[in-house]
């Protein structure tokens, strides 16, 4: 999934708000950590399932547009896999696709920091 | 063209309220759920003509609030976009069978919703001028709605019937092996015009609709099958090609379910239907980078065919 290919008028306007959205992906990063520190080792409950996708579900929405493709894609792996439908998927499977997703959000923050 | 879009997610809002005021959309109203878009909905003094729904929201999801959306008289005709990053098929097949008229990916891609947004204001200014035109003096505003032949007429009480250009959308949304296990079918009032010129442009809406249910009841066991009317007497199926039976089995079937009729439109001597099928037209792979076509060609198809039965028998 490539990032479009904005305007200047679009570029400028992005760029206003990607620092907020750069505080929220620090945010969440923070609160997904929790939550898998939380779980180590055990299932995520069905509160922590729906966080984690949520968070997912909003940075998949817009990362790519700020210019955060492969975020994009971390997310949108982390979503799929948290709404898929049938039995949840057990800790082996959910473990490195979150784990994924929080490296690349700590990559994009540091990059950008 | 005045949009409402609804998005849980505060830093969706603000991208799509820069890109779409980019792209010379202003008037735009943001709801941040369901819930809140159903009471700026209640509260706008002028109606909306294009919404935007996110799918996935906690709480009343975007599919929900489509139907309720559609469910209202002055929007049932109007734009619905979905709008969501997991494009997977449930939901894809949910939101049409809500209502919706169009389906983008997120992220926001400018070109995209350019492309889109253009098309869709095309059809909001063709419905305006077509309002204008049934309220200019000398016209009853509450008159019953008088269709000309060639104009679309809404099967608001027709299940699983969508409009032409939604049904389009819809086949765009299908990855390779979805679009090749579909297929089309033009189904043909072939009286449709002496019905019309008899009978006038409200009959006329009445009797297609009666037609648009026989079509709906025939094909009831195929799940997630769309029925368009497309002017002139004609319309267009879409089912699973597992689902489509033999043209002429689904023709005795329609004829049988139109008969029913006979004695209420003899007592109002009004002519029945008299109904002929088209093929089933499928795509071929070489046509995976237009499947629209399928809807083009299932109308050739039927309109090609000469009469083959009379159901007035």
């Amino acid at each position: 999934m490539n990032a479009p290919s904005p305007s200047s008028r679009l570029q400028a306007g992005l760029a206003d708000l990607r620092t907020g959205f750069l505080d929220r992906v620090a945010d969440r990063c923070l609160e997904i950590e929790g939550i898998m520190a939380a779980a180590e080792g055990d299932e995520l409950t069905t509160s922590e399932r729906e966080t984690v996708a949520l968070h997912a579900h909003k940075t998949a929405g817009v990362a790519a547009t700020f210019g955060f493709s492969r975020l994009g894609e971390r997310a949108l792996d982390v979503e799929r896999l948290m709404t898929q439908t049938g039995d949840a998927p057990s800790w082996e499977v959910v473990r490195p696709v979150i784990e994924a997703l929080l490296d690349e959000m700590e990559r994009v923050l540091d990059e950008t920091a | 063209m005045k949009i409402l879009a609804v998005d849980d997610d505060p830093d969706f809002q603000a991208v799509l309220k820069t890109v779409l005021e980019g792209l010379g959309y202003g008037d735009l109203v943001l709801a941040q759920s369901g819930t809140h878009a159903l009471e700026l909905i209640e509260r706008a003094p002028t109606g909306f003509d294009c919404f935007i729904l996110d799918i996935q929201m906690p709480g009343m999801d975007g599919i929900e609030l489509c139907r309720k959306i559609r469910s209202m008289e002055a929007y049932k005709d109007t734009p619905i976009v979905m709008n969501t990053a997991v494009a997977d098929r449930d939901h894809i097949d949910a939101a049409f069978a809500a209502g919706a008229t169009d389906y983008l990916n997120k992220p926001v891609d400018e070109v995209e919703i350019k492309a889109r947004l253009g098309v869709i204001e095309r059809l909001v200014s063709e419905r305006l001028r077509a309002q204008v035109a049934l309220s200019s003096p000398g016209t009853d505003t509450f008159a019953a709605p008088s269709y000309g032949f060639m104009d679309g007429i809404p099967l608001k009480r027709v299940d699983g019937a969508v409009d032409l250009f939604a049904m389009g959308n819809y086949l765009k949304t299908l990855g390779m092996f979805r679009a090749l296990s579909v297929c089309a079918v033009g189904v043909r009032v072939v009286n449709a015009r002496r019905i019309h010129d008899l009978e006038g442009g409200y009959v006329f809406g009445e009797v297609m609709i009666d037609v648009g249910t026989c079509l709906a009841d025939c094909l009831e066991p195929a799940t997630g099958r769309m029925i368009a009317y497309a002017g002139g007497g004609v319309f267009v199926c879409l089912l699973s090609r597992a689902d489509m039976p033999e043209p002429e089995i689904l023709a005795d079937r329609l004829r049988e379910y139109i008969n029913e009729f006979q004695e209420v439109y003899a007592d109002l001597d009004i002519q029945l239907p008299t109904i002929s099928v088209g093929p089933a037209v499928h795509i071929r792979a070489v046509q995976l980078g237009s499947p629209t076509r399928i809807i083009d060609e299932a109308i050739a198809a039927v309109k090609a065919k000469e009469m083959d039965f009379a159901t007035t028998a």
